[in-house]
């Protein structure tokens, strides 16, 4: 066997092998395996986390995110039942005397719109697996809550979970347990995004129309994730209708979407292609402004999926975004950002019991900062490149256990800042260019499901990776007083530095009844690479950085521990969970740090501690005409960094005590929905003046403690109604219209608060409250077919 | 009307609604509960190398949001020694709290200057060493008009551009100020001031760089404009940078880092600043 094979050639897995021995126990018999892909009869979309169940048994398991599953049972004559919730069950009874493909297509249970489906996450899932702290939201969910000027965004939707935070007004940074805003793993389609915002980060690259659902792990992360310390939100492309075109699309407030999708060869291969884009700089033609008028602002995505089912056994996947933001002001100034990623994905299916996914990686970010004429004129880039490799394993040896194993090799390439002087730039006499950096970051993990009886479930893995820093490169050297006292050069293909470390993963649950589990968590994860930022939000601009040899990796731990409980045949799902978590080697920079294209910032970084907990609790209705979710979070997160606040703790840029979230949709009838989401936080916490003193004719603040003050409490009601066009058998035609109107009561929420000498009487000084979105209205009209 | 009419007008409302707040978002002044601090007193003195009588200004901080100037503080004695000169400071009569030197003198290039400041029962020290300076060739001073008119601009004014060897294999900061006929009027208050580093620039001969756009109104023909040009130390340029960052430079933009206290190089808990720089100084008559 290739796992054992793998954990025996490594003796600090040792112990994790006797645990795999003594979990197989005497497994190996008279056995049969039943596996298989599940898709939907309609688009021809796998389904992931349907659910097998062998009656006799009373046992069963559930298909993966590719939609296939695997069970190992001893041989005999079983009945078997199929399910997913909003599809209908299907029951068979097979005769299970060899190894058995069944591959099957569940169809929808209702006719309207896609988007008509209530959830479809497995109705038990909340208890039925050791896994906590993470959520799945599927799209059609998402597309009900009402959403700033109509514009449906996965991030927004997100930052409505318990135990996340939003970086402030309209932001589509979000913030996971006290964590920082680049310490969250989005992948779209396991292809890394480094920056995940359109229009200056008041909206994020997702298309409500190519993706298919996102599952968002706030603790207990699987073996198989690596990389950043404080969550993974897992994006997942549609695959593309196997069964028929279908061309949807949208027109909205803020921009079109138009999608087609369709097989390419029925039932074996198929494709979807997804574009959107904004078109706010078409009206501003008809601005009276000079400036307005020759300004361009917008932005654009496309995303691409093929897929190629060759064989039962292996199956092909090209997936591809590419997304771009530009935004000018005249021949003043030009900012210009975007993301590329792509992935080529290999399921092959070994054996039965052995299923494999092989993914290459590619993922760019970059902006671009220009002021293209004129005696200033220059154009500066930055772009981080990363091309990578991804095997993953996963073994169902029985019913008892399932392994996951694998390994992830990556390849950074950071190009942090070139400025190339245009023109007749008189201010700047020859380029400043920071030389690109070249590191590889590298993973193996291994992992197992086990359950133990009907009521306990046990998963726990290790992961062990390594980040190396290869040449050609050079790094300043500094002392104790962050001085620079000379450099260090490192010759072409050298590996001059790495780092690594385990990163242990466990989760279990404990069942008292069929309707509740009492669940825990430990996880450890690491961090190489990081945004420099002095602000404490995500921009466009953020320029990733790796560990080096003066910036050593983040480490965080997180312990969580929870009670789950299902209500009225899971109608309901009730969670409650604590967490604690502690990070190490956190960086922040000093105070007034000068990072603006300074070669030397690792010396403006202080390297400190941060520590957070918190309580989460969660009501969500799954089925029925009303859906939706109540969630309070109650959580602290405080860092020490030498040098910061004098030493002492205070209180991270995201802490907010308090956050409350209600979201609701009401069916009436087969053609109205309402909506509602309502949000309240404590205010984000501030610096605020306890004094001023004069120096030249200037009235400058005093300081006492960093984040000492609060803004005031951030909340706001969201309203939203979609029609749907008369549901007709035989009518291709599918519509409707979607009205929202975001911040209902008008509050002023302030998106932050300065404070600075007044405009008309510089020796007055005063505290001005900026805000972004008063009531908003919007309209969109979708369409299909 | 029809539904696409519709539809058009409400698009058209809602992105100009977008556009505008992108490019405007709205702001108010608001009442805001601050704690108070513990008043500490405040020292903004220089030497230069430039003859005269050096001055130096003590005073306290004040409430944050009282919207009267911080008081000032009499009654200081003040000292500036090179380790072997000692010069005592007095108290102008007509300017409370402002502190002149008893003789003029000048200041050298690679001394370390001292300063004792001795009040209501306190001390407070500070020291910072004369940098080795640049010195400017010449200046030249010409009428320019903007090329991009947009809002709020000055159509035209006067480029004042220096021209100079800068000093490379080191980081340099400077800072530059002008008097006309003998006043240092805009340029009297740091939030009107120029100052840069050497980023870009290193060791390069400076071939006319601007540094100072000059508004009509500030001068007239016949006028004596005279340029004066500081090399600074890296600390008082970062604390230039910090004074700067927390009132005008604030506000531009969600990407602020976090408020944080302006360094001083004073002890025993005093705020400000004693700096200590060489100047060149250029004249020119305006054509």
């Amino acid at each position: 066997m290739s796992i054992a094979y793998l954990i025996v050639s490594s003796r600090k897995l040792f112990p994790l092998y006797l645990i795999l021995v003594f979990s197989f126990g005497t497994a190996w018999g008279q056995k049969a395996t039943l596996s298989g892909t599940l898709k939907d009869s309609k688009s021809g979309e796998v389904l992931i986390g349907a659910t097998l169940f062998v009656k006799e048994l009373k046992t069963g398991t559930a298909s993966n995110i590719y939609g296939f599953y695997s069970l190992t049972i001893p041989a005999g004559k079983y009945g078997l039942t199929y399910s997913y919730t909003g599809y209908q069950a299907k029951d068979t009874v097979v005769l299970l005397d060899k190894n058995l493909e069944i591959n099957l297509e569940l169809a929808p249970t209702s006719q309207q719109l896609q988007e008509v489906q209530v959830s479809a996450e497995k109705t038990d899932g909340n208890i039925a697996s050791s896994g906590m702290s993470s959520t799945l939201l599927k799209m059609e969910t998402i597309k009900k809550i009402p959403a700033l000027m109509g514009e449906v965004d996965l991030i927004k939707a997100i930052q409505l979970l318990p135990g996340v935070q939003t970086g402030g007004e309209g932001s589509a940074g979000f913030f996971v347990r006290g964590g920082g805003f680049d310490q969250n793993l989005i992948l779209l389609d396991e292809a890394p995004v480094y920056n995940a915002s359109h229009l200056m980060g008041f909206f994020s690259v997702f298309n409500q129309d190519a993706i298919r659902d996102a599952q968002l792990y706030k603790g207990g992360i699987p073996a198989q994730f690596g990389g950043r310390l404080s969550s993974v939100l897992d994006v997942r492309m549609k695959e593309g209708n196997s069964k028929k075109y279908v061309v949807s699309a949208g027109i909205g407030t803020l921009a079109s979407r138009l999608t087609i999708e369709g097989p390419i060869k029925k039932d074996k291969a198929s494709f979807i292609v997804s574009a959107r884009r904004n078109y706010a700089d078409l009206f501003l033609k008809f601005s009276s402004d000079k400036e307005l008028k020759n300004s361009i602002l917008y932005f654009y995505d496309v995303n691409a999926k093929v897929n190629y089912q060759i064989n039962d056994h292996n199956k092909v996947f090209l997936s591809g975004y590419f997304g771009r933001d530009k935004f000018k002001v005249g021949d003043l100034f030009l900012l210009g950002w975007g993301n590329a990623t792509a992935t080529a994905r290999w399921n092959h299916i070994f054996s039965s019991k052995l299923f494999s996914n092989l993914t290459v990686i590619y993922s760019n970010f970059n902006y671009v900062i220009s002021v293209p004429t004129g005696e200033q004129a220059f154009e500066w880039t930055s772009k981080i490149i990363d091309g990578g490799l991804k095997y993953d394993f996963t073994l169902y040896p029985n019913p008892k256990n399932t392994i996951k194993f694998g390994f992830h090799s990556i390849l950074h390439t950071f190009k942090p800042a070139h400025v190339e002087p245009r023109d007749i730039n008189i201010a700047m006499t020859e380029p400043i260019d920071f030389p690109p950096l070249y590191a590889w970051e590298n993973a193996v993990y291994v992992s197992n499901e086990q359950r133990i009886g009907s009521r306990i479930e046990l998963t726990y893995g290790l992961r062990y990776s390594f980040f190396t820093n290869i040449g050609p490169g050079a790094r300043f050297v500094f002392d104790q007083n962050y001085d620079t006292t000379g450099t260090e050069t490192y010759s072409k293909g050298s590996f001059y530095n790495t780092w690594h470390g385990f990163e242990p993963r466990f989760s279990g649950k404990i069942s008292i009844t069929d309707k509740d589990a009492f669940k825990a968590s430990y996880n450890r994860t690491r961090q190489y690479i990081q945004v420099a930022s002095v602000a404490a939000n995500a921009s466009p601009l953020d320029t990733w950085f790796p560990a080096t040899p003066n910036v050593k990796p983040q480490i965080a731990d997180q312990i969580a521990a929870g009670y789950f409980r299902n209500f009225k045949d899971n109608m309901f799902e009730f969670s409650l969970e604590g967490y604690y978590k502690w990070m190490q080697n956190t960086l922040d920079f000093k105070d007034h740090a000068d990072v603006f294209l300074n070669p030397l910032f690792e010396g403006q970084l202080r390297r400190g501690t941060a520590k957070g907990m918190g309580m989460e609790v969660m009501l969500r209705k799954q089925t029925g005409k009303l859906t939706g979710w109540i969630a309070y979070t109650l959580s602290q997160i405080r860092k020490t960094t030498p040098t910061i606040n004098n030493g002492n703790p205070y209180p991270a840029s995201n802490d907010r005590p308090h956050n409350f979230t209600f979201v609701g949709t009401y069916t009436i009838n087969s053609r109205w929905d309402i909506s509602a989401t309502f949000i309240y936080y404590t205010g984000a916490p501030l610096t605020a003046p306890a004094g001023k003193f004069e120096y030249q004719g200037i009235q400058v603040p005093v300081f006492t403690e960093r984040n000492g003050a609060r803004m005031p409490d951030y909340h706001r009601l969201d309203i939203g109604a979609t029609l749907y066009s008369k549901d007709k058998p035989n009518r291709k035609w599918k519509s409707n219209w979607v009205f929202g109107i975001y911040n209902v009561y008008n509050r002023k929420n302030a998106f932050m608060i300065n404070f600075k000498p007044s405009e008309s009487d510089p020796l007055k000084t005063e505290a001005v409250m900026t805000y972004y979105f008063v009531i908003i209205p919007s309209i969109a009209y979708n369409f299909q077919f | 009307m029809t539904r696409f009419s519709k539809f058009i007008k409400f698009g058209i409302v809602g992105t100009l609604v977008l556009a505008l707040l992108v490019f405007n978002s709205c702001t108010k002044v608001i009442d805001f509960d601050v704690s108070e601090a513990n008043i500490r007193l405040v020292i903004d003195g220089s030497v230069t190398s430039e003859l005269k009588q050096h001055q130096v200004k003590v005073s306290k901080t004040g409430s944050y949001f009282s919207g009267t100037r911080p008081p000032v503080v009499s009654g200081a004695s003040i000292q500036v020694s090179d380790g072997v000169t000692i010069w005592n400071y007095f108290e102008k009569l007509d300017d409370p709290g402002t502190y002149l030197s008893e003789t003029a003198f000048i200041a050298e290039q690679g001394k370390t200057y001292f300063i004792k400041v001795q009040v209501e029962g306190q001390e407070y020290t500070a020291s910072e060493t004369m940098q080795i300076g640049a010195t400017l060739d010449s200046l030249d001073i010409q009428q320019y008009f903007n090329p991009i008119p947009f809002e709020n601009a000055i159509d035209s004014s006067f480029t004042l551009s220096i021209w100079g060897q800068e000093v490379g294999g080191q980081r340099n900061y400077y800072m530059w100020k002008y008097k006309i006929n003998g006043s240092f009027g805009r340029t009297d208050s740091l939030q009107n001031i120029y100052f840069l580093d050497d980023k870009g620039i290193d060791g390069a001969y400076i071939p006319g760089y601007p540094i100072y756009y000059i508004e009509p109104k500030e001068i007239q023909s016949g006028d004596t404009l005279a340029l004066y040009g500081y090399t600074i130390t890296d600390e008082y340029y970062q604390f230039l940078r910090s004074v700067l960052l927390e009132t005008y430079w604030r506000g531009g933009g969600p990407w602020d880092g976090p408020p944080s206290n302006i360094p001083t190089n004073f002890s025993n808990g005093a705020l400000g600043y004693f700096w200590v720089a060489p100047v060149s100084i250029k004249s020119i008559i305006i054509p």
